[in-house]
């Protein structure tokens, strides 16, 4: 039972254009181009209770708009959405007590006060009940390990401490879905990890659905099981993060470990990347030659000491399906 | 009805939380209004310089003059101390950060007006209380209805700022020519509307509505007319209206935006 269904919606913007300098502004100013932006165009999809999806893309591509459409921020040109049964923009405030939204980049916690009091203002606008609140707000403090910082500014909280608090903050009235758009920019590795162990215990403790944007490929390889890329307002690939990896693989490296010099290796499709030693890293092309017969070729070869296959991480699969638009869209 | 009771709810949480916001630098806090209220009284000295010299302007006299100071800087002091972002709607919606009072349950337009308070509009309240009942004699007799005109002037001025400040929403940043509008109202206000020509005094209680700001609720104030009551209450209502209307006719046209922000 889907309990978010997009159909065909689509976002434009028009914005007024510009040319160089004062001149250009003069222009501007008594004869405006007006310039037409498809945010979005016309991108269907349906998401499950309890599915963690990621919408990945490059800046720019629709992610955030996409995003502020389904939670109500943003009227749709056209086309139709429904989360959990209503329509965000209509029944945005009804709709808002189900939902939780954390955005990457705005700060929902007062910046003079320590967060302890925007979480009773946010209970207050969510009319959580006050016991009831102070069970919750329990919960998330030893969830997120945030016990020490309740008290402290927010403006003296590091980036991480206050992303820590943000996700808290969201989830004070308990949302059924969670949308995060870039809940990890800006933040170190530590922390980035931290951030994607609590949303995943959020998803199998809680059964919120998740549904984030990112273009940092890390948060898709662990956090989610599906992913959605978006390029351009169009959604050119749905399916498994392990299926997307499958399709758009097309190389693996091979790093060996020897008891003896390297000679070399002759054969179509196998590219020397690095040699050190008794070290060697290959870059294996796969529609030329399959990984077994260069393995077995190795094997039979060369004394191995030790041997890695590995796939190639995560960023440049994506940056290959950027790469190629015109890839038909894959099923899961 | 429970929705206006969750709207008062609201109301008085982020008046807590703004007091609360404003008391962590108390120095600030204090210098500010003081500050407000020596700019305050400047203005009212040259008035006092005026009327030294002639006994009335066109039948206002300095009590008249001072009741008028008194209505507008309570009620600029409420609108300002209570609904201070509605000064800032332009702003908050040409920068996207809207998009903060949208994705909670409570009414996105009263949300936002009331998570601001300005600091210096105290200093205002506490001068326009003090300007007024020095204009007269035994004047604390007439506070309470002083503090009903100063409730209707508050959200006037309120009103008028949330429709000069959503023009953001169809050309883009109307920042600047908001801050334009608001001034004119409070500057306008401060004079007696009779002292200007007609043709102005049409402009003063329609397009930039000076005159339900200042001159009557001053006249109210010093004599009590029902009719002119009657007709300041509907204006006020009939404002609040529009503002309203307009607001949620931008809101469908609402941009948002990708600026990093944090919240005051």
């Amino acid at each position: 039972m889907p309990i978010i269904t997009v159909s065909e919606l689509a976002k434009t913007f028009w914005s007024r254009e510009k040319q160089r300098g004062l001149r250009g502004s003069l222009r501007a100013l008594f004869r405006p181009i007006r310039r037409k932006t498809e945010a979005v165009k016309g991108i269907s999809f349906t998401v499950d209770a309890g599915e963690r999806v990621a919408f990945i893309g490059p800046n720019g591509a629709g992610k955030s708009t996409t995003i502020k459409m389904l939670v109500g921020i943003l009227h749709p040109t056209s086309g139709q959405a429904e989360v959990l049964g209503k329509i965000p923009w209509k029944e945005r405030q009804r709709l808002a007590y189900e939902i939780g939204a954390v955005f990457g980049q705005k700060s929902q916690l007062w910046y003079h006060l320590p967060p302890a009091d925007t979480f009773d203002l946010l209970a207050r606008i969510y009319e959580v009940d006050p016991s009831e609140q102070r069970q919750r707000m329990d919960d998330l403090i030893e969830l997120f390990e945030i016990g020490d910082y309740l008290q402290v500014p927010v403006r003296k909280l590091s980036l991480g401490e206050r992303m820590r608090c943000e996700i808290a903050a969201s989830l004070l009235h308990r949302p059924r879905i969670l949308f995060l758009d870039e809940p990890t920019i800006g933040l170190d590795v530590v922390v980035k990890q931290r951030i994607r162990d609590l949303i995943l215990e959020l998803n199998q403790q809680e059964g919120v659905t998740i549904f984030l944007t990112s273009h940092d490929a890390g948060d898709v390889e662990v956090l989610c099981k599906r992913a959605m890329v978006i390029n351009n307002g169009e959604v050119i690939y749905d399916g498994r993060v392990s299926t997307l990896k499958r399709d758009y693989i097309h190389s693996k490296t091979v790093s060996l470990k020897l008891g003896q010099p390297w000679q070399g290796y002759d054969g179509p499709g196998v590219h020397t990347l690095k040699q050190r030693g008794y070290g060697v890293k290959l870059q294996v092309d796969t529609t030329i030659v399959p990984i077994e017969v260069v393995v077995g070729q190795l094997l039979a070869r060369y004394e191995i000491v030790d041997i890695n296959v590995d796939n190639p991480p995560m960023e440049e699969i994506i940056a290959r399906i950027y790469a190629s638009p015109r890839e038909p869209p894959q099923a899961g | 009805m429970g929705d206006s009771i969750k709207t008062a709810r609201l109301v008085a949480g982020y008046f807590r939380h703004n007091l609360m916001s404003a008391m962590a630098y108390r120095g600030a806090f204090i210098l500010q209004v003081v500050g407000m209220l020596l700019n305050d009284l400047m203005l009212l000295f040259f008035w006092w310089i005026l009327f030294q010299r002639l006994p009335t302007l066109q039948g206002w006299d300095l009590g008249g003059v001072m009741t008028i100071y008194g209505v507008v800087a309570f009620g600029f002091g409420l609108a300002h101390v209570a609904c201070g972002n509605a000064f800032r709607v332009a702003q908050v919606i040409a920068s996207g950060d809207l998009d903060y009072y949208l994705t909670l349950p409570a009414d996105p337009l009263v949300h936002l007006i009331v998570s601001r308070m300005s600091l210096p509009a105290w200093g205002d309240i506490l001068f326009g209380l003090v300007v007024f009942i020095l204009a007269g004699p035994e004047r604390w007799l007439s506070l309470p209805l002083f503090v009903l005109l100063g409730l209707l002037t508050a959200l006037v001025m309120t009103a008028f700022a949330v429709i000069v400040g959503s023009l953001s929403f169809w050309i883009g940043n109307a920042d600047a020519i908001a801050l334009q509008a608001v001034n004119a109202l409070t500057t306008f206000s401060l004079y007696p509307v009779d002292i200007f020509p007609p043709a102005v005094r049409v402009l003063l209680y329609t397009v930039i509505p000076a005159a339900f700001v200042g001159s009557v609720p001053a006249a109210l104030l010093e004599d009590l007319r029902w009719q002119n009551l009657v007709l300041m209450i509907a204006f006020t209502a009939g404002i609040v209206l529009v503002a309203a209307g307009v607001f949620y006719r931008g809101l469908r046209r609402y941009e948002s935006g990708n600026r990093v922000t944090v919240r005051g």
